[in-house]
């Protein structure tokens, strides 16, 4: 018994989302954190999915206290990066552990979403998009 | 013979404006395939798209063309039939310069276009980038043809202004030829008589240059140089120095050292050796911009034929599997399943409507029930199932909507779940979980109403279905109607309790149904990973190569949810060997055929290229259409080069590979910059893809891997780590073995994980250089 809480406890998977005020963007700020895998992602992609169709285009995505990240999770995040972008929308990152921001970096997802140090240094980025910023290329 | 000089120049030109045209058209072609069938143009190197989308070089083309015409005009202009040879000498000069500045033109469009990109991300592109070196060079070409030009065709340029004035071209040859004749007699020089060879003079001069252009050619071809600009700008330069060597033995041969006649002979000397070099650069560069588009035509073609087939074995395959009678049996039953749920829904409601007159009514059922989450949390809505009847819809109407049919109202209703916080009405009925009869509505201000008479809700009852505690969803009838009063009337009690009787029947088939639902969907799954698993299994080698002088080994254990894990050994001729450990982010089918695409991909483009870098560009470009947005593949890919015992590798977004050379201290973990594949279509993923090269020398170790390994996990949730693979390493280092290796690693990760089942697939592949040449090492 004790076993399968211990297993319960360091799975669990939680998403806070925020309004957060950025001039007149709709922005909500999504906290995400323990175990983002094969098992918790559904999760994730079915609550970004609801964000987005209503209307939802500005993500901060505080990554502070994700413990793990599996592909799966990687591949929700993807998927609502280019949905947004498509959008004329973006999304950012603000603090991330050692670990995943490796991951982003092995990966080169750092190359496509930017990870900022703290809040207020990403919401200044949104208010003023510097057009430097890299693009991904996938006009489809 | 000057005639016939000029004759066969014109030959030439209008021969290269048919090529310019050909050129265009094949283009054109390869453009069409592209866009129609996705079929890319799989050489990288000529890209023709992105040469194509540099401003005006497109119009290059037709600029030859027209100076072509205008050259032939302008030699029509000057006919002169008195004095043939100058005339044609002054044409000819008018060629090479129009010529050369047409050239340099396309030479200055690309460089700048080079030279823009780069500038965007200089700090970057310093760091020995591709492009960077492909600037360096087309800078240097462009630099060293201009000088070339100035260098040569300026003496050229003032000698014919001499010409015009006061020689004519035969003339300087006669004095020449005097001089040497002269010189010849007087014994003080003992050069031989060349003046016995003059009437050769103009067939020899064009076969000196056919030579040049037929050897250039072979030269190129032998080079195996394929279309790329600044690859032809190289091959341009080892032309011209060859030329060069030619040229010098022209003007050494005919130096005359009579300072009267020396700057006309030398003069003619770089102007002939001028003119030879650029015709052969010139036409080289024209056949082999026809060569390429041939070659690029034949690889698109090639590689669609390959994937053509890897396509058709994946679907036999898939068809196969489809056909078995396990998997057969299944499908049918599910359909019949579901079914069978929304049968009940129907027959219920028929039945309960027509034992209560009511005029409509509906069924709901919990989301949480529906998508098999029985336990749910707070975001339980209630989904309506079946509905009959002029059922009000919970939004306001507008007027039209309510003169519309019946059949409108049941679909726009059908669309309507319900939140159980912000309609207290269902809240409480499926809270109380009890039966709600209500004889008129009367009074109810929170049942919701539309303003019409049609859609007014008269009388009601409600029904928990309900399985013991738990409730599955509701049973609702509204408005009864007397046939001979013809009017409204009210639901009697024993309508109510007959209600009840039929929603406790309802609800043991409806969650019955429901479960065997679950049951089949989990049975699905499972079949779903079992041919995910052997599609999978189908795609990995069946054994390492062997590769005299090398140990490569190969484990690959796929988890219980299936992953992508993909590892590959392709043979890029005799000599090179690509070895290739992927991590496909995706379950399941659609992994498995992400993963049957990456490899058909790989095997259908490797043979045309030699670096690691330029085949991962062109993966991705090949497979980026194909992929889901929200599927990408890590991959390392690293190309075994025997001749030259080296191996050069690239990283796309995969885990670093680790590296223990002979003699040296401990293990290094290379990682060169890279993304995933299918995360950027174009310059960003070429920027960011760094080649690592390495010379191999005996006892060099490499270790490629998946983070199946790293983050293989116990039952503490800890990970296996980087560490302990290093340490297994160092430990196994000793022996020299890599099959001692591989297993003590295996054994590791068993004894570690435990009884903890494992989440994600496990790769490893090694590498080692065993000995210099077989019997020489100890």
């Amino acid at each position: 018994m004790n076993e399968k809480d211990e297993g319960q406890m360091w799975k669990k998977f939680e998403m806070i989302t925020t309004s957060v005020k950025a001039g007149d963007l709709n922005l909500k700020k999504v906290r995400i954190q323990g175990y983002l895998d094969s098992s918790t992602f559904p999760q994730l992609q079915e609550h970004l999915d609801n964000l987005l169709q209503q209307g939802t285009n500005y993500y901060l995505l505080d990554l502070e206290d994700l413990t793990y990240i599996s592909s799966a999770g990687l591949g929700v995040l993807m998927g609502i990066l280019r949905e947004v972008r498509e959008k004329k929308g973006d999304l950012k990152i603000i603090s991330m552990s050692e670990k995943i921001e490796r991951v982003f970096s092995l990966l080169g997802f750092s190359r496509l979403m930017k990870v900022y140090s703290s809040e207020q240094e990403a919401l200044e980025a949104f208010l003023n998009p510097r057009e430097e910023e890299e693009e991904p290329e996938d006009r489809f | 013979m000057f005639i016939a000089v000029g004759t066969i120049n014109l030959v030439l030109l209008t021969l290269l404006g048919v090529l310019v045209l050909q050129i265009r058209g094949f283009v054109r072609e390869a453009e069409e395939r592209s866009s129609t069938q996705r079929e890319k143009i799989l050489h990288p190197l000529l890209n023709f798209e992105q040469i194509r989308s540099i401003p005006n070089l497109r119009d290059i083309e037709i600029l030859l063309l027209a100076v072509a015409l205008l050259l032939i005009l302008y030699f029509v202009a000057i006919f002169d039939k008195e004095n043939l040879a100058e005339a044609f000498a002054q044409w000819w000069v008018t060629f090479e310069v129009v010529g050369t500045l047409v050239l340099c033109h396309a030479l200055l469009r690309y460089t700048r276009h080079m030279v823009e990109q780069d500038l965007r991300d200089w700090h970057r592109a310093y760091q020995q980038t591709r492009d960077f070196r492909n600037l360096r060079v087309v800078s240097f070409a462009v630099v060293f043809g201009v000088s070339l030009w100035l260098a040569f065709q300026c003496p050229s340029l003032i000698f014919m202004d001499n010409v015009d004035k006061s020689f004519s071209r035969t003339e300087v040859f006669d004095s020449s030829a005097e001089v040497m004749q002269r010189l010849a007699s007087d014994g003080a020089r003992r050069k031989p008589d060349k003046t016995a060879l003059e009437p050769y003079r103009a067939p020899l001069f064009v076969l000196k240059s056919w030579t040049l252009v037929v050897f250039g050619y072979v030269l190129i071809w032998l080079l195996r140089v394929r279309g790329e600009l600044v690859t032809l700008m190289k091959s341009i330069g080892v032309l011209l120095s060859i030329a060069g060597v030619v040229g010098w033995w022209n003007i050494t041969f005919k130096f005359d050292p009579n300072p009267a006649n020396w700057m006309y002979s030398q003069a003619w000397a770089f102007s002939e050796w001028f003119h030879l070099c650029y015709t052969g650069v010139f036409l080289s560069l024209i056949l082999l911009l026809f060569k390429d588009n041939m070659v690029l035509l034949g690889a698109t073609h090639r590689a669609a034929q390959i994937i053509a087939e890897e396509k058709k074995v994946m679907v036999d395959f898939l068809v196969k599997v489809a056909e078995d009678p396990i998997a057969l049996s299944a499908p049918s039953a599910s359909r019949r399943l579901r079914q069978d749920l929304d049968h009940i829904l129907r027959l219920t409601l028929d039945f309960s409507m027509r034992q209560s007159d009511a005029k409509a009514g509906t069924i709901y059922l919990f989301n949480t029930i529906l998508t098999g989450d029985i336990a749910g949390g707070k975001s339980k809505r209630l989904v309506p199932r079946v509905v009959e009847g002029p059922y009000p819809p919970l939004q306001p109407l507008s007027i039209d909507y309510l003169e519309t049919r019946i059949k409108y109202l049941n679909e726009l209703f059908l669309t309507e779940t319900v939140d159980l916080e912000r309609h207290p009405f269902f809240h409480d009925l499926v809270e109380k979980g009890e039966l709600l009869y209500l004889p008129t509505t009367e009074g109810r201000t929170d049942i919701p109403q539309q303003p019409t008479d049609f859609l007014k809700i008269h009388t009601l009852i409600a029904v928990p279905l309900r399985v013991q505690d738990l409730v599955l969803g509701l049973l609702l009838v509204i408005n009864k109607f007397s046939e001979q009063e013809q009017g409204w009337e009210s639901f009697t009690p024993q309508d109510a309790s007959l209600l009840n009787a039929v929603a406790d029947q309802a609800a043991i088939a409806i969650a019955n149904a429901r479960m065997h639902e679950v049951i089949d969907e989990q049975e699905r799954l499972e079949r779903e990973i079992e041919i995910a698993r052997k599609v999978q299994e189908s795609l990995l080698p069946d054994s390492c190569p062997e590769v005299p002088g090398f140990e490569i080994r190969a484990f690959s254990q796929a988890a219980s949810q299936i992953g992508g894990d993909y590892y590959d050994f392709v043979w890029m001729g005799e000599a090179r060997l690509a070895i290739v450990v992927a991590d496909v982010a995706g379950k399941g089918i659609p992994g498995a055929l992400t993963m049957a695409t990456l490899r058909s991909a790989l095997r259908a483009l490797a043979k045309d290229y030699t670096s690691p870098r330029d085949l991962t560009i062109a993966l991705n470009d090949f497979i980026f259409d194909d992929l889901k947005r929200d599927v990408f593949i890590s991959v390392s890919l690293a190309i075994l080069d025997l001749t030259h015992r080296a191996v050069s590798l690239v990283r796309a977004g995969h885990e670093p590979v680790l590296v223990c050379r002979n003699g040296g201290a401990k293990t290094e973990q290379v990682v060169p910059d890279g993304m995933a594949l299918g995360l950027d279509r174009g310059s960003l993923f070429r920027r960011s893809l760094e080649e690592f090269t390495l010379p191999l020398e005996p006892g060099d170790l490499f270790v490629f891997y998946t983070d199946g390994v790293t983050e293989a996990m116990n039952d503490r949730r800890q990970e296996f780590t980087l560490e302990r693979v290093i340490a297994l390493l160092e430990e196994s280092r000793g022996s020299g073995d890599l099959t001692h290796f591989v297993s003590r690693l295996k054994q590791s990760l068993a004894a570690f994980t435990g009884e903890t089942p494992q989440h994600d697939d496990v790769t490893v592949v090694t590498l080692q250089m065993t000995e210099n040449k077989s019997g020489e090492s100890t």
